[in-house]
């Protein structure tokens, strides 16, 4: 039998919403068993693999730091001066949060920013205000939108900015991939060849931001 | 002392094991975090982790393996234990009241650590080979982050008057948080080697071949970028489409047959693959979460805020690739 059948054991797990750690070890002892491994040489692969790839954590070293920051208050300093800011057009709200939000997830700052942590508390109701000033009151679609918006504002600033961190787990997951496949990649030259997309991403979002008619 | 040093010695080799040691007492400090909260599931899940971390290079890959798959069925039982509630709304007035005082000094080590990051693999990067001790290349960034996050944690516990031990304690509680998912790139990786070895990549090409023009390079590379999104949408994750494609277009075709530079592919090609998660209720939560937690009706609305840029910056990442690849 193909050993595709271990790839569709991992899409449709994933369609299924099953936990992923299921799905992905299932998906690979599907496949290795395809492929002929015997169960003994399937589990010295995974050891070995895992001895090898410890690096991919390493990024978790920064996360006492980051928390140490953020218990005495990091979030609400940007929160206030964010916030205090004189000029608060919808346009100038939403461009300025996207900006900070990118360039501190390049940073390795990801949790900085958030749903629940900024978008809720901080976002929402600056641009709400925002919007207010300009189009008087909104209707409950117009707000949903707004919000809508606020939440994928947030999203594509997180995206495009994490990949240029070159301690990022996706860095680091390219990095271990391509060795499998005899390719020697730095992780610095990974992250560097991130920035054009960032940039892209930036430009497109802002010039979206602009437009953007409730 | 002794000064002379026999010719046969190699020179004393740096490598990352410290910096999993470091991370195995993190674990560690994660588990007695869960233990004090009876998580007793939880705390063995960290415990085992951090114990594999130190002792991988010395246990045979057999009983690693075995751990490892045991620990993943630990982490799944976990899974519905529930923890004593942390008190999280005091904390957080806590905060806000400090940082008043603290202000901007709490941005300064913010800035440090990526600069100290970059500065210290660059003069690793400049140095190699011409000190008295030796490490791999590669390994170079992450001895950067390892010394820089230490370096700067330090100094900002003296600056801010916080107890190292106390930091350690923040950022377990952090990790304990996030918990298993924490694992998910490092078996995705595991995962995409055992692609590699099965064969997957060339089990897939072969269906490809008859169907496709893979004697374009830019049809290929072109093929990568959208199975990247397309894929990714299917199963929520771009971590978990890359081994896949990789394996079916990346090293058969744009590699191997056309000779491109993997590195660009694979750096574009996983962007390609978050436009992908910006268009998929896969991708909860950062799709669907958000809808709940602002009060939204419409389930794909933040989908639907998203879709243009996705779908504009996707168009910019082919071509990127297509430009860049084949440089």
């Amino acid at each position: 039998m193909s050993v595709l059948w271990g790839v569709a054991v991992l899409i449709v797990g994933m369609m299924l919403r099953v936990n992923p750690l299921a799905v992905v070890l299932t998906s690979a002892l599907t496949t290795g068993w395809l492929a002929g491994i015997t169960p003994l040489a399937l589990l010295a692969l995974i050891g070995e693999n895992f001895r090898d790839k410890r690096f991919l954590m390493v990024f978790l070293l920064v996360l006492p730091l980051v928390a140490t920051l953020e218990s005495l208050g990091l979030r609400e300093y940007l929160k206030r001066v964010m916030a205090a800011r004189r000029e608060t057009t919808l346009v100038s709200v939403l461009s300025s949060y996207f900006l900070v939000r990118q360039i501190a997830s390049a940073c390795g700052l990801t949790s900085l920013g958030g749903h629940p942590q900024s978008v809720r508390p901080l976002l929402v109701p600056l641009a709400e205000s925002a919007a207010m000033q300009r189009w008087g009151v909104l209707k409950k679609a117009q707000i949903e939108k707004l919000k809508a918006f606020c939440a994928g504002t947030d999203n594509v600033a997180l995206f495009f900015g994490e990949d240029v961190f070159l301690a990022f787990g996706a860095v680091l997951l390219i990095q271990a991939t391509l060795k499998d496949y005899g390719i020697e990649a730095e992780a610095l030259n990974i992250s560097l060849w991130a920035i054009p997309t960032a940039i892209l991403a930036a430009v497109i979002h802002l010039i979206r931001i602009r437009r953007f008619k409730l | 002392m002794n000064a002379v040093v026999p010719a046969a010695n190699l020179p004393p080799t740096v490598n990352l094991e410290p910096a999993f040691v470091l991370l195995a007492l993190l674990f560690g400090v994660v588990a007695i975090v869960c233990f004090q909260r009876k998580g007793w599931l939880r705390g063995t899940f960290w415990l085992t982790l951090g114990g594999l971390f130190i002792s991988a290079p010395y246990l045979p890959p057999v009983w690693i393996g075995a751990l490892v798959l045991l620990s993943s069925v630990l982490a799944f039982a976990a899974n519905s234990e529930r923890l004593a509630d942390s008190d999280a709304k005091q904390q957080e007035a806590r905060a806000a009241e400090r940082s008043l005082a603290l202000g901007a000094r709490l941005l300064k080590p913010a800035i440090a650590l990526p600069l100290l990051t970059v500065a210290i693999t660059l003069v690793l990067r400049a140095v190699h080979g011409q000190v008295g001790f030796s490490f791999a290349l590669n390994d170079a960034p992450l001895i950067g982050l390892s010394l820089a996050a230490i370096i700067v944690l330090l100094a900002a516990c003296v600056d801010l008057k916080v107890a190292p031990g106390q930091s350690a304690i923040l950022g377990a509680r952090v990790l304990n948080q996030i918990g298993w998912p924490v694992l998910l790139p490092m078996l995705l990786a595991i995962l995409g080697a055992i692609y590699a070895k099965s064969g997957v990549g060339d089990a897939l090409a072969v269906h490809l071949n008859g169907v496709f023009p893979t004697d374009n390079r830019y049809a290929c590379v072109a093929l990568f970028g959208v199975s990247m999104a397309l894929l990714t949408m299917l199963l929520g994750n771009a971590f978990a489409a890359f081994p896949v494609v990789l394996a079916a277009v990346g090293i058969p075709l744009v590699v191997n047959l056309h000779h491109g530079d993997p590195i660009v592919m694979s750096a574009v090609g996983m962007l390609c693959g978050y436009c992908g998660t910006l268009m998929t209720p896969l991708a909860a939560n950062f799709n669907l979460v958000p809808v709940v937690l602002l009060d939204i009706e419409d389930r794909n609305a933040v989908i639907k805020a998203q879709i243009s840029t996705a779908l504009w910056l996707l168009t910019g990442n082919v071509g990127l690739l297509c430009m860049l690849v084949y440089r």
